[in-house]
């Protein structure tokens, strides 16, 4: 592993059947976090399983925490060091957040009781669920249970931190509690975010990678991709059909994507702007239909 | 009962089941397996999780909450008549504890693939701590399920162990058993999960473990038709005792049976942790207890020795090598060890059978002797009759024959198990050898002899006599009386030979050891006499008892001498006369 490299990929791939879920994708990822941005279907679930290390690639070279996710012993040593959120985590709906938490504490091998239950505190603390820790998970709401499994993923303060959409369902307060936890997590550590939220990104992110059928689009800091977009993103009184994305926005005025006409209002852009025109020109490019913005 | 207690569990299996939710795909890779660095200080706390997630599991309590029931329907009195045995018991109460151990295949199967089920197997597979930890956590979580089985088995034993009328001392290997498969349930609960990872599996291993249960309890069902004596039964994981009556002629291998199951439990766990990769320790100890299970399994099914099956023979045809004799009030009784308590209940019965008959009923047959031998026929635990030579380990029913067990010898003999009408525990008071003391009193073989062969007395006074002197001579005798007649009859209604017919179409599972089959009309007389004072019929047989006794003398004459009104012509009756 590099200096400050926390995860390689070179030439990763996986396909189910013939379609490339992942496609040759090499990415080296350091302190601080990674978005992941892309529409459904955009390989990035699959790239986490494979960081996370239950899922094997079929070609390419994976290291996490200088550790090869191949071998056994390797599965083990970054399982230790490793915090993950998948997309679909599911529950034990029966027991109590704390006893849920506690378990999965057992299973990351902090055996000493007291220290044990410390944590777990300290971590559903940290994701506000204390008031709450002792009620049963059934019995709670939606945003609360994706903050139990947050609240797991930071047990024992893990070297990577690979969250799947975690903000999904979570609202306003919830998301800004949530920014504050990974980007305290981050100041030591590397957290690795897959989201479609891409004011998350703008917020938490240093560095954003957005992917495509498998592929990575763009790689590099999230002002990188929004210069990519100066000069693409106009506002107009009539949609354009010149334009690859436009939608009314709540002054009644058009907010267009694409290649603008002579003389228009072009307006600063946004990193949403960005991720809308880099799939667009990525879609265009393949005579796929055109995106539509927000969650796909 | 089995189908409702199997009807209970499958109910309670479809509930817990109906209530799962779907699960959803499996990491592809999963747990690690096994590896070095692994970190075994999970497994304690791991373990206790596993504990309290078994004892509080719906399927398990459903399984404790079934267990007294079960304890009591097993050791109530029902099943073992006025003087239950130890030994019984011990089997009752090991038997038992089969639909926990059911209900605890189901719910440790549930929490094993609880991950799967709750679609945490994805975030489950990225946690450090490898599948051979979890899996043995889990197994050793079944030392909670075990404790609570002990615990419900040792207070039951004490339960029984108040009632005074039980005979000798709980059988603890027996008793072990109970508590054991329950141990043996876990981990194929675990073992099933761990090869076949769908709840329906779990299920079909529960309803897969009743089904080998009942192949190796039924005795003449596919795949193999057997003896009930046939000790392969043990190969079974609770072998149940058979109708030999005695301890003296059922061979238990008891300490190897707990052995072989002890095997069998090390084999399932073993496979439940070869399912991550064959360790050579895991593979040594799995090898080591196949070798257990197959040289248990042999010596518990290997022939007897000859020494023992001669030893068998001798105690079932030459009875006076091995019985204890005494005389009371000139009859002579003879009964095998472990049932000389016995003879007080005999005498008391032959006493008032023989005290309502006039004083000559005794005199002109000289001494009495009552000998206890085994029935001729005996019920298996489904009430049905079997042949007693069945419940014999084969090579000793090789070696005897009826004659030499059973002679006709003109004695009366008890039997080695409690009177009782069909699969109940009604006490007869005696009755059925009150009726064989009557018969032997009035010139009637007593009891059947060789392959159950009695006779027919239809139409004569004397076999209305020995059945009214039985049931005037015992407490509740008139109705015990009406019921032989009701529930013993014939298919065509003429005859008490409780083989069919009556209310018990099946047959008697244990008949009374009858040497006549008397004539339902007879019977009928028997009845009238009883609403006559005992002293007057008495004195009206007194007058002439020879002419009574006689073969030659009607019934119908005895109701004219008596006064109470003619039974309908008997006709000749079927069968080989009576002598």
């Amino acid at each position: 592993m590099n200096n400050g490299t926390t995860v390689e990929l070179a030439e990763v791939t996986k396909r189910y059947g013939s379609t490339a879920a992942v496609d040759g994708i090499s990415l080296a990822l350091g302190r601080g976090v990674t978005g992941l941005l892309g529409p459904n279907g955009a390989g990035k679930t699959t790239l986490l399983r494979m960081i996370a290390t239950v899922l094997a690639p079929d070609s390419g070279a994976v290291r996490v925490l200088g550790e090869d996710p191949g071998r056994a012993e390797g599965r083990l040593s970054i399982r230790r060091r490793l915090g993950y959120f998948p997309q679909e985590p599911g529950y034990y709906a029966n027991l109590t957040a704390f006893a849920f938490v506690d378990y999965i504490a057992i299973l990351k091998e902090m055996t000493g009781r007291q220290e044990r239950h410390d944590e777990v505190t300290r971590v559903l603390t940290q994701v506000g669920l204390d008031d709450v820790m002792h009620k049963r998970i059934k019995a709670l709401s939606g945003g609360m249970r994706r903050r139990v499994i947050l609240a797991q993923a930071l047990l024992g303060r893990p070297e990577l931190l690979v969250l799947d959409e975690p903000a999904s369902g979570l609202d306003p307060e919830q998301r800004l509690r949530f920014r504050e936890t990974v980007s305290a997590v981050a100041e030591h550590h590397t957290v690795l975010l897959s989201t479609h939220q891409t004011d998350d990104v703008s917020a938490l992110c240093q560095r954003v990678v957005v992917m495509d059928r498998g592929r990575v689009l763009h790689d590099g800091a999230p002002d990188a991709l929004v210069d990519h977009a100066r000069g693409h993103v106009w506002v107009a009184t009539a949609p354009d059909p010149g334009a690859r994305v436009s939608w009314r926005t709540s002054s009644g005025e058009y907010r267009l994507i694409g290649d603008p006409p002579p003389g228009a209002e072009l307006v600063t852009p946004a990193l949403e702007d960005a991720y809308l025109l880099l799939l667009g020109r990525n879609t265009s490019a393949a005579d796929g239909p055109v995106p539509t913005p927000g969650r796909a | 009962m089995e189908l409702l207690v199997i009807a209970v569990v499958a109910g309670i299996l479809w509930w817990v089941l109906r209530r799962r939710t779907p699960s959803s795909p499996p990491a592809e890779i999963g747990p690690v397996g096994w590896c070095s660095g692994t970190n075994w200080r999970a497994l304690p706390p791991l373990a206790r999780a596993g504990t309290r997630a078994l004892l509080r599991h719906p399927a398990f309590l459903a399984g404790v909450a079934l267990t007294p029931l079960m304890l009591l329907l097993a050791t109530a009195d029902t099943a073992f008549g006025s003087a239950p045995d130890s030994r019984d018991i011990s089997l009752a109460i090991a038997l038992a504890l089969v639909p926990l151990a059911w209900l605890t295949i189901v719910a440790v199967n549930l929490i094993a693939l609880r991950p799967r089920r709750t679609g945490t197997d994805e975030l489950f597979a990225a946690l450090p701590t490898p599948q051979p930890v979890r899996t043995t956590a889990l197994l050793t979580a079944g030392v909670g399920p075990v404790i609570v089985a002990a615990v419900l088995t040792v207070a039951w034993v004490g339960v029984v162990a108040t009632r005074e009328e039980v005979r000798g001392s709980p059988e603890w290997l027996e008793i072990a058993v109970g508590p054991l498969i329950v141990v043996g349930a876990v981990a194929v609960g675990v073992a099933v999960a761990r090869w076949l990872p769908r709840p329906i599996f779990g299920v079909l291993a529960a309803i897969a473990t009743m089904f080998i249960q009942a192949r190796f309890l039924d005795v003449t069902t596919w795949p193999w038709d057997r003896a009930a004596g046939d000790p392969v039964r043990f190969l079974g994981f609770i072998a149940e005792a058979t109708g030999a009556g005695t301890a003296a002629l059922e061979v238990r291998p008891a300490g190897w049976h707990l052995l072989y199951l002890v095997g069998l439990v090390v084999v399932m766990a073993s496979v439940a942790l070869v399912r991550d990769g064959l360790r050579p320790p895991i593979v040594g100890v799995l090898a080591v207890a196949l070798l257990v299970v197959t040289g248990t399994g042999w010596i518990q099914i290997r022939p007897l020795s000859p020494a023992r099956q001669a030893e068998m023979v001798s105690y079932l045809t030459d009875p006076s090598a091995h019985q204890r004799c005494e005389t009371r009030d000139g009859v002579r009784y003879c009964a095998y060890p472990g049932f000389t308590d016995a003879v007080v209940d005999w005498s008391e019965r032959v006493e008032t059978t023989l005290g309502v008959l006039p004083p000559i009923a005794s005199e002109w047959r000289g001494p009495l002797e009552v000998t206890q031998r085994a029935a001729i026929v005996v019920g298996n635990d489904s009430c049905s009759p079997i042949p007693y030579e069945a419940s014999l380990p084969p090579p000793v029913a090789e070696r005897v024959s009826p004659a030499a067990l059973w002679p006709a010898d003109d004695k009366v003999h008890p039997g080695f198990a409690e009177e009782s009408f069909p699969c109940s525990d009604e006490d007869v008071h005696g009755f059925f050898l009150a009726v064989q003391v009557g018969a032997w009193a009035v010139g009637l073989p007593p009891a059947p002899h060789g392959g159950n062969e009695r006779c027919t007395a239809t139409g004569q006074a004397r076999a209305s006599v020995a059945l009214w002197a039985a049931a005037a001579g015992t407490p509740d005798g008139e109705r015990l009386l009406r019921a032989v007649l009701e529930e013993g009859a014939s298919a065509d209604g003429t005859l008490i030979t409780f083989d069919g017919g009556g209310v018990n179409s099946g047959g008697w599972d244990a008949p009374p050891m009858w040497g006549v089959d008397y004539d339902a009309t007879d019977a009928g007389l028997a009845l009238a006499l009883l609403s006559r004072p005992t002293a007057e019929v008495a004195g009206v047989l007194g007058e002439d008892w020879a002419h009574w006794t006689d073969p030659n003398t009607s019934s119908t004459e005895l109701a004219d001498a008596a006064g109470v009104g003619g039974p309908a012509d008997a006709g000749a009756g079927s069968g080989s006369p009576c002598p």
